[in-house]
């Protein structure tokens, strides 16, 4: 058996421009997965199993199977502590051999934002250049 | 440690109330010093909001897209006291520095809120693009814009200005800003939700041709109370500039025609269709559009948590502020909505057609 997961109801997600934008209309909070996140969140709305998306991201990333295996439980665990993911239980494995990827790509870990107003973030967002007075820089590139 | 985040809160609250205050006296002393001040008042969704300014150079850059909600002067009796008051100024024009910043480069955030300058009393955020400060004490409905250089506000905000403060202002207040497009008539209107590029423009457009009137093609605002309505926000249209051909009409009616190498087409509605603008309607049903290649459109019925589905993501996102008020009131309004799938054809006069078929013929 493995753990398969299933996507919270109060959920709501789109991709927008390869970005997952997750929100749980219960806290009102909004995340972004980017990167292996969002392949990883792929797998989950079609109801994989933790072993089957450790197999994809082994045949799809030039990375080794720990490194993967830690960054998917990681990322799963950040996921259901959130209250984004049910976890279930499954007799089977859910994949075939010849639906993984046939060519490897560079492993880029995923990335999970949580945007909150109110509360504190699981990850801040890139510093922005500030002047010395503590203000962004303008864009002197947008013109009226 | 519930007291500890207690004490903790409190002191945020603090902290973000004196720098409000900081701000608020550096405005009153440069609007002194500089002299010319002037106010323009606005009805927007039933709220009265006044806009002082200090100089002229923010009056026509933060006022056209919502000149159609404009309130004259003269009308408003003695003593009255607005809702809100935005209290603007650029620093180009008046020659005075906001305070500076009392927080690190790390606490900017995505959405412009400035972590830590957050909290029940104060909202604090960048305006990115233009970065605007702006700052709001909701125990006193007053808000400072504060801009460094005027000339630098991008289209896109001058076409939907103080996005963030009636995000947030507004949803405490059962109204919402929403990130959809809304067209009918006075006895009852469409909510238009989906992504960018989904058709919303497109359909709310082409209303202009028809019958029909329009209250938004972009963002909106929406109240659950009493009954589902919509409220015109900013009369400003957008499209692509490559989609320009299917809006024949609209050709010669655009504000930057030669800028649109870097920008969208923008319309404003109310210098061009003023009698096509509708300030409000009660919402009769949500439509999600889908462009489909055919050259018919017709609609189809579908569940409201698709609605739900295809307007808060992108509402989320993009609104600074926008969190569990947001999404509370976005659910009591659709749900309580059918909702429809619009497959939009490529015979354009035919959308507004079906939209008035469907809301007079009322499969409602």
């Amino acid at each position: 058996m493995q753990k398969i997961f299933q996507i919270a109801p109060q959920v709501l997600r789109e991709l927008i421009d390869g970005e997952v934008v997750i929100i749980n209309m219960q806290s009102g909070s909004y995340y972004s997965l980017m990167d292996t996140g969002a392949i990883v969140w792929e797998m989950l709305e079609q109801s994989w199993g933790r072993s089957d998306m450790l197999d994809r991201l082994v045949a799809q990333y030039d990375a080794d199977a720990d490194t993967l295996a830690q960054s998917l439980d990681q990322l799963l665990e950040q996921l259901h502590n959130e209250s984004l993911i049910l976890v279930a239980e499954a007799t089977k494995t859910s994949i075939k051999t010849e639906d993984l990827p046939q060519q490897k790509q560079p492993f880029t870990p995923p990335t999970f934002y949580k945007y909150d107003d109110m509360q504190e973030l699981l990850l801040v967002d890139p510093i922005h250049d500030v002047d010395p007075a503590g203000w962004p820089n303008l864009q002197q590139d947008i013109a009226a | 440690m519930t007291q500890v985040v207690l004490d903790k809160q409190a002191i945020g609250i603090a902290r973000s109330v004196a720098f409000f205050e900081t701000v608020e006296q550096a405005y009153q002393k440069a609007a002194q010093n500089f002299g010319d001040q002037h106010s323009q008042y606005f009805d927007i969704a039933d709220h009265l909001i006044c806009l002082q300014f200090v100089g002229s150079a923010l009056t026509q850059r933060m006022t056209r897209a919502i000149a159609h909600l404009e309130v004259p002067i003269e009308v408003i009796p003695d003593g009255t006291v607005p809702d809100l008051t935005i209290c603007l100024m650029s620093e180009r024009e008046t020659g005075c520095a906001r305070p500076a910043a009392v927080w690190e480069d790390y606490q900017y955030q995505r959405r412009g809120e400035i972590r830590g300058f957050v909290n029940e009393r104060i909202y604090t955020a960048m305006q990115w693009g233009s970065e605007a400060l702006v700052i709001l004490d909701k125990l006193r409905n007053l808000v400072f814009y504060w801009v460094e250089d005027h000339n630098l506000i991008p289209y896109w905000e001058s076409g939907a200005p103080f996005q963030s403060i009636f995000n947030v202002w507004l949803g405490e207040r059962n109204v919402q800003l929403v990130h959809g497009a809304a067209v009918g008539c006075e006895n009852g209107g469409v909510l238009l939700v989906g992504k960018g590029g989904s058709g919303k423009s497109t359909t709310a457009l082409s209303c202009l041709n028809s019958p029909l009137q329009y209250l938004s093609d972009d963002y909106c605002l929406i109240t659950p109370h009493p009954v589902p309505k919509a409220f015109s926000l900013y009369s400003t249209g957008k499209k692509n500039a490559d989609d320009l051909a299917r809006l024949p009409f609209l050709r010669s009616c655009m504000s930057n025609p030669d800028q649109l190498d870097r920008e969208k087409a923008v319309y404003f509605i109310q210098e061009l269709f003023p009698e096509k603008i509708l300030r409000s309607c009660p919402l009769k049903a949500t439509l999600i559009p889908r462009v489909t290649g055919r050259s018919e459109t017709t609609i189809e019925e579908t569940l409201p948590q698709m609605g739900l589905a295809a307007l808060v993501p992108s509402t989320i996102m993009q609104l600074s502020g926008a969190g569990k008020i947001a999404c509370d009131l976005m659910s009591q309004t659709l749900l309580a909505l059918p909702c429809y799938f619009l497959n939009v054809g490529t015979d354009i006069p035919q959308i507004a057609q079906v939209i008035q078929q469907f809301l007079v013929e009322g499969e409602l």
